[in-house]
């Protein structure tokens, strides 16, 4: 079938001859920046447009369907819709469900059902492969799978047409640069008045704009084929945009305009309010800026089927995408309360959605669901105020003072330093243990009880003690190598006894250098109550910072019980002990800091759920429930 | 935060590997020298300081 270009009359290429088929309605401008004989290439394969077809949505909205010649011999369509680019060829498929059967949320095989609806043709111009019945009416389904795939299912005919492909961009089709220069001269020249209070109507994607609400008198005017039609004026009082409208920003490297701006709002406990500002790339299509709490976050779309969500139709505990698991945080009406500016959809106040949030900080994933029609994922990521201030020029936006729903904690994890910190420490310790191998410098008993001269074992007595139940003994020389701790372990079989050894290694010869210590050794036991019951010990040990290299003596000045003779103490002096104690400090002090900002995490993580109508393990908080839903044309549980 | 604390962390194993190395022990002692002038001039000789009122600082 092809339509003339000069007088629009439509005429089909039957088996036997040239049929006309009457005339087309004209093409309402959409600004897009294909056109026909526009040449491309995807997929490596070049391709040529020949056709294209109009069509209205139900909504309101009208969208293009190109139809393109490939070299390889495959005829394809491209379609365009609110910014976005789809490539799709007919495709067999056995077994497609029937219209009434098919519904948003459903699966067939790896796509998730995302739109239901009701298409009209408007018109045509071209080549086109099937016969175009200006105010015709379809229904379709389209449909979305992982890795940008996309699909239609047209139900136009007894037997339904699958469409089978892929989201693709401008660039990935090979259109650049002259194209989009026309859709931009479009978006410059656009300059429109509303029809309330003649106030200016800057569009800023006059392309794609279904719906402006003057920012003035809030006039709403609905762009129909290509005209603006003024509906009615919105009495109504909302905050002003912080960004205001027109505004133009930089983010993530590409230019973005202000298109749009509405406040929406929950109804739980109370009415929480947040903002949305609708911004507009020509490239990159529309994206979202939402401010709630002071917290803002920047959104874009994402296709259903990338996202492993096990319920679309409704809510579930966690959902994974991009690799990461995000867990629900929000599931309530949104509703529209205050809207300025232009829209790609045709926006009004008291339109609700069924809005699920899930949450993976410093990312967001939000699920909005329109009655039994259409699903709408997108995701999102935290934005710092200082960012957005810089990137659209803005000055004093306010900072929050509650922790946001994507709010990433700043304090970083600890747990992996701790880690390398752990496995260094025992390294080290290792290392220590290895290298300062312990050696025994002495081990001697000494017989307190016997005022003799000393033996050649346990060194010289001094006789010089006046004291009965107290003498002093001096060891025979021994050696320290020096640079290493020392170790002096006592033990005396005392029972229910005391034994106290004061001892001082010196250093008599050379450099004078004395180290006191002490041992005070006492071991009670008895029976109390018939329980049995110790206290003290027959060994005690003391630690000494390492003695310079030399040959040293020690004297020991024993005292014991006056009631019991003095027991023998046996005495070993080690030098070069592993200190397990500096060890336990050294872990105490690299794991207390670790468990201290580990606190604060969760501190920070409780007050990020204080704020959510669930549980971090996604159970319903109380008090939380969605005092809208009930109202909600919207609401299918 | 990371950052300080790994900071801190490794100033705690510096410290820790310096004090085991040079086998210091962290509690207080008493370690004094005895002059060699009263190693010297004790009336009974060898060790007699230790008798004249010099008990290792205890």
């Amino acid at each position: 079938m092809v339509v003339c270009d000069y007088c629009r009359t439509v005429v089909a290429r039957g088996d036997r001859a040239v049929e006309d088929l009457g005339k087309v309605a004209a093409l309402i401008d959409t600004g897009s920046p294909l056109r026909r004989d526009l040449p491309g290439r995807y997929g490596g394969v070049g391709f040529r447009i020949v056709g294209r077809t109009q069509m209205r949505h139900q909504a309101g909205g009208v969208w293009d369907e190109w139809y393109a010649a490939f070299d390889d011999g495959r005829w394809g369509w491209l379609a365009e819709a609110a910014g976005k680019f789809y490539v799709t060829f007919s495709t067999a498929a056995a077994s497609l469900p029937p219209f009434d059967v098919i519904s948003v949320g459903g699966r067939l095989g790896d796509l998730v059902v995302t739109e239901v609806g009701t298409a009209s043709v408007i018109s045509g111009e071209g080549e086109i492969p099937w016969r175009v019945e200006p105010g015709s009416a379809y229904d379709y389904a389209d449909l979305s799978g992982p890795q940008g795939k996309f699909a239609t299912i047209d139900y136009s005919e007894a037997q339904p047409l699958f469409f089978g492909g892929r989201e693709t961009t401008l660039r990935e089709l090979g259109i650049v640069g002259e194209p989009l220069q026309g859709r931009t001269q479009k978006i410059k020249t656009e300059r429109l008045t509303c029809s309330n209070c003649g106030g200016p109507l800057n569009l800023v994607a006059p392309d794609q704009a279904q719906r402006i609400i003057c920012p003035n008198c809030g006039g709403v005017h609905d762009i129909e084929e290509g005209n603006l039609k003024y509906l009615e004026a919105l009495k109504q009082k909302g905050p002003a945009p912080r960004i205001p409208l027109g505004s133009k920003g930089m983010i993530e490297g590409d230019e973005y305009v202000v298109a749009g701006f509405m406040q929406r709002s929950v109804n739980l406990d109370q009415r929480y309010f947040w903002t949305e500002y609708l911004l507009f790339n020509p490239q990159k299509g529309y994206r979202w800026l939402v401010e709630s709490d002071h917290h803002w976050s920047w959104v874009w779309p994402v296709n259903a089927g990338d996202i492993q969500d096990a319920d679309p139709r409704g809510s579930v505990r966690t959902v994974q995408y991009d690799g990461r698991t995000y867990r629900i945080f929000g599931d309530a009406t949104a509703r529209v309360e205050y809207v300025l500016g232009e829209f790609y959809w045709r926006v009004e106040r008291g339109e609700k959605v069924r809005a699920i949030d899930y949450t993976a900080p410093p990312f967001g994933l939000s699920k909005e669901i329109t009655g039994d029609t259409e699903i709408n994922y997108s995701h999102g990521r935290y934005m710092k105020a200082e960012e957005l201030e810089k990137a659209f020029n803005v000055k004093g936006l306010p900072r929050p003072s509650t922790i946001g729903m994507m709010q990433p904690y700043t304090g970083g994890s600890p747990f992996r330093s701790w880690l390398v910190l752990m496995a260094l420490l025992l390294v080290l310790a290792i290392f220590l243990a290895v290298t300062r191998s312990r050696h025994e410098v002495l081990d001697s008993t000494f017989d307190f009880s016997i005022p003799q001269a000393a033996t050649s074992t346990s060194g010289d007595w001094d006789t010089s003690s006046k004291s009965e139940n107290s003498r002093v003994i001096f060891t025979t020389p021994f050696t320290l190598k020096g640079g290493r701790n020392l170790e002096i372990v006592g033990t005396a079989n005392v029972q229910n006894s005391w034994m106290y050894v004061a001892g001082d290694i010196g250093d008599e010869t050379s450099s004078g250098l004395l180290q006191p210590f002490d041992l005070p050794i006492e071991y009670y036991e008895g029976y109390d109550s018939g329980e049995h019951w110790t206290e003290g010990s027959r060994t005690q040990r003391v630690f000494l910072s390492a003695m310079p290299a030399g040959t040293y003596t020690m004297r020991l000045e024993g005292q014991w019980d006056a009631k019991s003779s003095p027991a023998p103490v046996h005495l070993v002096v080690r030098e070069g002990v592993f200190r397990w104690s500096h060890f336990i400090w050294a872990f105490i002090l690299i794991t207390l800091p670790a468990l201290w900002i580990g606190m604060k995490r969760i501190a920070f993580e409780n007050s990020r759920w204080q704020e959510s109508q669930f549980t971090p393990m996604g159970t319903v908080r109380e008090g939380s429930s969605d005092s809208d839903s009930d109202d909600s044309s919207n609401d299918e549980e | 935060m990371r950052k300080l604390y790994t900071l801190f962390g490794l100033l705690v194993l510096l410290g820790y590997g310096y004090v085991d190395w040079r086998g210091i022990e962290l509690t207080p002692s008493h370690r004094r020298f005895v002059p060699q002038g009263l190693r010297s001039a004790g009336h009974s000789g060898y060790r007699s300081f230790w008798y004249s009122g010099f008990h290792g600082g205890k």
